[in-house]
């Protein structure tokens, strides 16, 4: 039995996996709760709306004396992280935080937490994937996670919106979310113009500071209309914020910046094609995704494909085409590759590294491996090293020296990449790797490879 | 959506027991919604009975073009 790492803060239970199969175990502390949120119908009709985790119950031998239930949540693939979402997964992650304390307060029951961490998309659609979240509403009591959804979601949108997108990396750095002084500090002065924002950021933020170490007053009441009128102006200003429509260099390769003539450009397509064909894969990370362009040739056959690049426009228009075409295959996601998401959190183990979280069954490295060679200086011994620890299979493209977008990362450099050769490619790759199929791309100096490990 | 308490109805069910969050809610946010508390409460209702009032009204324009087509 492992107990899930990120588990231990609520004490009405908690997370574990036996045999690859995750358990949550409900204590007898939630019982009155959880009795609530199954007999009242509410569990039913945020399934059926897609916004809570269905379950089961099982019959399995209680882990210790506290224990009422124990449950078996529908399984989920792959745990993503708020720092690795585009505004408006966060966005999506946000209302749908909103609409489960809007359902939960029509059944008398409220969201005693509203962590981005407890939402994760499940074929495309944010879900709740706490089931021990909602508690019975007391008379008159404020929302009890309402700073906690503003830290999470409000903050870093806002931040997102009208500072810069990149900024969603300081969800990373605070793991309870982006402290609202600091929020209220790094917005721009116009934000106090825009009343949800004044209310809800600047205000509470001073708030805050105010009424630091103080007793709470408990003479006043917080009414069903007020709370109402809380959730549906976070709501509502939520639902206005758009990411602008401007798109980023990376997001124009396929139209300006392509290395391919329309021949050669299918030429790859098809070969991909192929060496999905032959990998069958059960899983799939395209690693330098751009705007999943590759990312959907390999979720044909309905194979589950996360879609990582490091910039947030492509990450963000690959998402918003996969919530236009209903796919619910591709799963796109920021990363940087020279520095994945790191263990954070408790013990350094409250949330996952992304190396714990493969290896994926297959990976995709498309027009990327230049990328990490020549502009970050990695050699390709490391490469190989780091691809064998992430995937059973891969799917890589050698781009030479003397290819016009490699040249332009050396030009303006000392050349000190002797190194970077087709020879040594092929040398380092082998010792982790046996190279199946190799194509060169015709109309261009690019080789195609599928490497299956050792 | 299914209505499962008419506009402004503020009952909710009074639980004996009287349990603190398990998150720390902040004691500046916990008095800031009871300050807010009636700013939204207003907005709300107010946005409510627009909208009722928006459905209403095209409810209404709705039927009568129905009833001089049937006369």
């Amino acid at each position: 039995m492992n107990e899930t790492r990120s588990s231990f803060r609520d004490p009405d239970g908690f997370v574990y996996a036996e045999e690859g199969v995750v358990y949550r175990q409900i204590n007898q502390s939630y019982k009155i709760n959880y009795d609530h949120l199954i007999e009242s119908g509410l569990y039913d009709e945020l399934v059926e709306n897609d916004l809570l985790i269905s379950h089961s119950e099982v019959k399995k031998k209680e882990l210790n004396e506290n224990a009422y239930k124990i449950i078996q949540p529908e399984q989920i693939s792959f745990i993503s992280y708020p720092y690795e979402w585009c505004f408006s997964q966060l966005k999506d992650a946000a209302i749908t935080t909103l609409k489960l304390q809007e359902k939960a307060l029509e059944y008398q029951m409220s969201l005693k937490d509203a962590s981005a961490y407890n939402i994760q998309f499940i074929k495309n659609k944010p879900k709740l994937i706490d089931t021990l979240s909602f508690e019975l509403t007391k008379k008159g009591q404020p929302w009890v996670a309402y700073k906690q959804f503003c830290q999470h979601f409000l903050a870093p949108l806002a931040l997102m919106k009208y500072k810069d997108a990149r900024l969603n990396q300081l969800t990373k750095a605070y793991l309870d979310g982006i402290p609202l002084d600091l929020a209220s500090s790094l917005l721009p002065a116009k934000t106090s113009l825009k009343y949800p924002l004044l209310l809800h950021i600047h205000l509470h933020s001073k708030s805050q500071k105010k009424y630091i170490n103080k007793p709470q007053k408990t003479n006043k009441n917080m009414s069903m209309n007020s709370l109402l009128g809380l959730i549906d102006s976070l709501k509502s200003s939520i639902k206005k914020m758009r990411t602008d429509s401007k798109s980023s260099h990376w997001q124009q390769y396929y139209e300006k910046e392509i290395n391919y003539d329309k021949k050669s450009m299918e030429e790859k397509k098809r070969i991909v094609k192929y060496y999905l064909k032959k990998a069958e894969p059960t899983n799939i990370w395209d690693m330098g995704a751009n705007i999943g362009v590759f990312s959907r040739i390999a979720c044909e056959n309905n194979v589950p494909t996360i879609s990582f690049d490091i910039d947030h426009s492509c990450v963000e228009a690959n998402y918003l085409r996969t919530k236009e075409k209903n796919e619910k295959n591709i799963m796109p996601l920021l990363l940087d590759l020279t520095n994945p998401s790191p263990g954070i959190g408790w013990n350094n183990q409250e949330r996952m590294s992304l190396i714990e979280r493969g290896p994926a069954d297959t990976i995709m490295a498309l027009a990327l491996i230049h990328h990490l060679a020549i502009t970050n200086n990695i050699p390709l011994n490391l490469l190989a090293s780091f691809f064998n620890q992430l995937c059973n299979k891969l799917i890589i493209e050698y781009i030479p020296k003397q290819d016009s977008n490699a040249k332009r990362l050396w030009q303006s450099r000392e050349d000190i990449f002797q190194h970077y050769t087709k020879a040594n490619f092929e040398h380092e790759f082998r010792k982790y790797f046996i190279i199946k199929e190799k194509q060169e791309i015709k109309g261009t100096q690019r080789i195609m490879y599928l490497m299956v490990k050792k | 959506m299914k209505k499962k308490h008419p506009i402004g109805i503020t009952i909710i069910l009074l639980l004996a027991s009287n349990t603190k969050a398990y998150i720390d809610p902040g004691t500046g946010s916990m008095i800031f919604q009871m300050l807010i508390a009636s700013l939204v409460g207003l907005i709300f209702m107010l946005k409510l009975y627009w909208k009722n009032l928006k459905n209403r009204i095209k409810k209404q324009l709705n039927k009568n073009p129905n009833k001089k087509k049937n006369e």
